[in-house]
């Protein structure tokens, strides 16, 4: 068996995982990313859609080679058929890009191997080392080989399967409630504005939404989200997004360029990231974003505050969990709030009937003209103040 | 539980939903389930193509294979 030492040890590839070795290395940290596939970014399991507005923060250039469209806004369809419009302008964290994956996960990891960081593909860990109460690393499997990497910070990047942080006794665990069922086609031939992605909410999709993200070239990543908790049956979630598909005429030339299946969490911020010579970062540590389901941005942001807090333990000669907790706080001074307040948001939303949607939406959409969230609200208010009344505590708590 | 190894998509809907962490994907050939598997069929209704299902079903179907934990 062969044994490999470092300071970083990042497993998983993906935006979080690179991000978070980027960080660690360009502070100075010998740091390995072990990723479980022969290739960063594929198989994608993604809407590919986010924000442009966190790029500045985690120093990711944009690059015209990784970008598929810039749709100007969001369209949110209600059950009756009507739509508001939100512009980039106002949710610029959520909309504004639609990426290729496969593109956008290796520049994220060449920008890590820049500074320092070391990748190694088809290397899977199958556990953790544990010696005194401190993860000291994995072991698992390179290319056929049995390894064990030996680190001082261990950092899980697994993605939804979370598997290397339960591994390392942590709670991952997640209701049914808090988990999204996800299929998507990436669907050529079909008529679709490349001006917006689309949301469809309400009963077509329960717990979830059904999304429209533009491609370019009559070409758009179709998918649907449902809650577990709302399925019943094998396959629900697949057969939903097929008879709606097969329902809205300017798809019926639709054809599949490829399939995405996949889970998304939102749940309530879990309790602990961090244990000894230990941390956790994006969709592993459950930060995906419990309203819109968005994952990237916070697995870059907390990939970067995870990274630089691993190579100032490196540092300081200090892996213990109460050092490490550096990093527990800057993500909670930095994510916490919008993560509750997105939470609770989903809570109010999975409970609503689709006539409520409707008559959400169609308020929101009269006040389209001043498109802003204040007079938003002002229409809201006016027209349906028992609704607000529910709505109200989320709006005080704007993170 | 058992896979449809003709509907998997290697997706790992099911192992980060497993309550017991007892589903494995072997990246990306195939998915393993471990002995510690609690039965409580929470895999089978988040795969998203219906692809898992339970082992004292009938096992007769095309595709359908059991799948054993590590060290059966």
């Amino acid at each position: 068996m062969k044994t490999i030492e470092t300071d970083v040890l990042v497993v998983g590839a993906g935006p979080g995982g690179s991000t978070a070795a980027r960080f660690a290395a360009r502070n100075g940290a010998r740091t390995i990313v072990i990723e479980k596939r022969q290739e960063i970014g594929s198989p994608v399991r993604c809407a590919e859609g986010m924000g442009a507005t966190w790029m500045e923060e985690c120093e990711v250039p944009l690059d015209p080679g990784w970008v598929a469209c810039t749709p100007e806004g969001a369209r949110i369809f209600a059950p009756d058929g009507n739509f508001a419009v939100v512009s980039s302008g106002h949710a610029g964290d959520e909309v504004g890009l639609v990426v290729e994956r496969t593109l956008f996960d290796k520049a994220l990891a060449r920008l890590a191997t820049e500074a320092g960081a070391r990748i190694m593909l088809r290397t899977c860990a199958s556990g953790v080392i544990i010696s005194n109460g401190t993860i000291r690393g994995i072991s698992g499997n390179s290319m056929s080989e049995e390894i064990e990497i030996h680190a001082t910070v261990t950092i899980a990047a697994d993605g939804f399967e979370s598997q290397v942080s339960r591994w390392a006794g942590m709670d991952t665990a997640l209701e049914s409630s808090d988990i999204i069922s996800t299929f998507q086609y990436r669907l050529c031939n079909i008529g679709c504005d490349p001006a917006y992605c689309d949301f469809y909410v309400g009963s077509c999709a329960p717990g979830g939404y059904i999304w429209v993200f533009p491609k370019g070239s009559g070409v758009a990543n179709v998918g649907i989200g449902v809650a577990a908790s709302r399925l019943h049956d094998p396959g629900q979630t697949k057969a939903a997004l097929d008879r709606w598909i097969a329902g809205k005429p300017e798809f019926s030339g639709g054809q599949p360029l490829d399939m995405v299946a996949g889970a998304v969490s939102k749940n309530k911020p879990i309790e602990q990231m961090v244990s000894e010579g230990f941390m956790m970062v994006g969709d592993a540590a459950r930060l995906i974003d419990p309203l819109t389901g968005g994952g990237i941005v916070n697995a870059c942001i907390s990939g970067k505050l995870a990274g630089e807090t691993a190579a100032e333990s490196v540092k300081s000669g200090d892996n213990g969990k109460i050092f490490l907790q550096k990093y527990e706080r800057a993500w909670r001074n930095r994510m916490y709030k919008k993560h509750v307040r997105n939470w609770k948001a989903k809570q109010k939303f999975d409970a609503l009937e689709d006539d409520t949607f409707s008559k959400i939406i169609q308020t929101l959409s009269e006040a389209r003209a001043h498109a802003n969230t204040l007079s938003m609200l002002y229409a809201l208010v006016k027209k349906h103040p028992a609704l607000v009344v529910d709505f109200i505590d989320l709006l005080w708590t704007k993170g | 539980m058992r896979v449809n190894n003709h509907l998997c998509l290697h997706c790992g809907a099911c192992v980060g939903s497993c309550p017991a962490n007892s589903i494995f994907l072997h990246e990306t050939a195939y998915i393993e389930f471990l002995p510690i598997c609690i039965e409580c069929g929470l895999c089978a209704i988040v795969c998203p193509v219906g692809a898992i299902s339970p082992i004292s079903e009938s096992s007769t179907k095309s595709g359908f294979e059991v799948v054993r934990g590590v060290g059966a």
